[in-house]
């Protein structure tokens, strides 16, 4: 029985694989341009997108995200705890006034500016 | 894939008995594989795909009860189908048609006809087993079942097959 199932497995065989040998043209061509198709979405999809072009680790990935989040949380704390500003508006406007109701200072405090670079030169 | 597709085509040929139905599987199966598996290893992807073919084509037979369901519903929606299968048998004759090698293509016609009436369990273990050299675990993952009822399916195959091709074995 073993034997006459070998026979019949052999000649299943090749009767199967000369049968292969009889497909159509037009059969084959379809089965070839099916299977190029099918390569050709596997090499679509593993083709980089335009902006993934350069080469990025994916180890730096978490680095990366720390260093922003690290970023965001020192502009938060230099803005929220930035002094005040030294001169009140108020208070400005008022030295203003001073000063120009003294007219014998105002030259002085226009020349403020050179007095001051003159002091920095004198005393380097 | 090469080296299955002309393989993957007989088997959906034997399975649906029409050309364009089983190219499209063959097709779809492709596809499919190409798509979901293709970082797989090269070993993987034999029974991978034949598991998706036999699956494309239980996807056929699902479609077409759908279809017959209507057909007798609506008689008159049958009538392209019938010319189908007319095309289909006038095949069948050319694949039979006598020629030099009188006796090797009237076995191969006996066979693909004896195939081709299998029960479709028995028709896929036969296949999978006997011609695509899957092992019984492999033809068992592909056809979803134990390797119990590969056994019992491609067994009842051989006996079958036997009685049709007993003068040539």
């Amino acid at each position: 029985m073993t034997d006459k199932n070998d026979k019949l497995l052999s000649l299943s065989h090749q009767l199967l694989d000369d049968s292969l040998d009889d497909l159509d043209d037009s059969i084959l061509a379809r089965l070839r341009q099916s299977r190029l198709q099918a390569v050709n979405t596997v090499n679509q999809k593993t083709k980089p997108s335009y902006g993934a072009s350069i080469p990025f680790p994916s180890w730096l990935a978490p680095v990366s995200t720390g260093a922003t989040f690290a970023t965001i949380a020192l502009m938060t704390t230099l803005f929220w705890f930035q002094p005040p500003p030294a001169t009140n508006s108020q208070e400005s406007l008022m030295e203003d006034i001073h000063l120009l109701s003294q007219s014998d200072e105002l030259e002085l405090y226009q020349n403020m500016e050179f007095y001051l670079w003159l002091e920095d030169e004198t005393s380097s | 894939m090469a080296s299955v597709e002309k393989r993957a085509f007989k088997i959906a040929y034997f399975a649906t008995k029409n050309q364009d139905d089983a190219l499209d599987i063959v097709q779809d199966a492709m596809m499919k594989l190409a798509q979901s598996y293709a970082h797989k290893t090269a070993d993987d992807w034999p029974p991978l795909f034949h598991r998706i073919l036999q699956s494309k084509i239980f996807d056929y037979y699902r479609r077409q009860k759908l279809k017959n369901q209507w057909f007798r519903l609506f008689p008159g929606m049958g009538e392209k189908h019938s010319e189908e299968n007319d095309m289909d048998n006038a095949e069948d004759v050319r694949h039979s048609k006598p020629d030099e090698k009188f006796e090797q293509h009237q076995a191969m016609a006996k066979l693909e006809q004896a195939i081709q009436n299998l029960p479709h369990r028995q028709q896929q273990a036969f296949l999978m087993r006997a011609w695509e050299g899957l092992d019984v675990a492999e033809t068992a993952e592909a056809m979803s079942c134990s390797q119990g009822s590969v056994k019992t399916h491609y067994s009842r195959a051989i006996h079958r097959l036997r009685d049709v091709l007993q003068e040539y074995v």
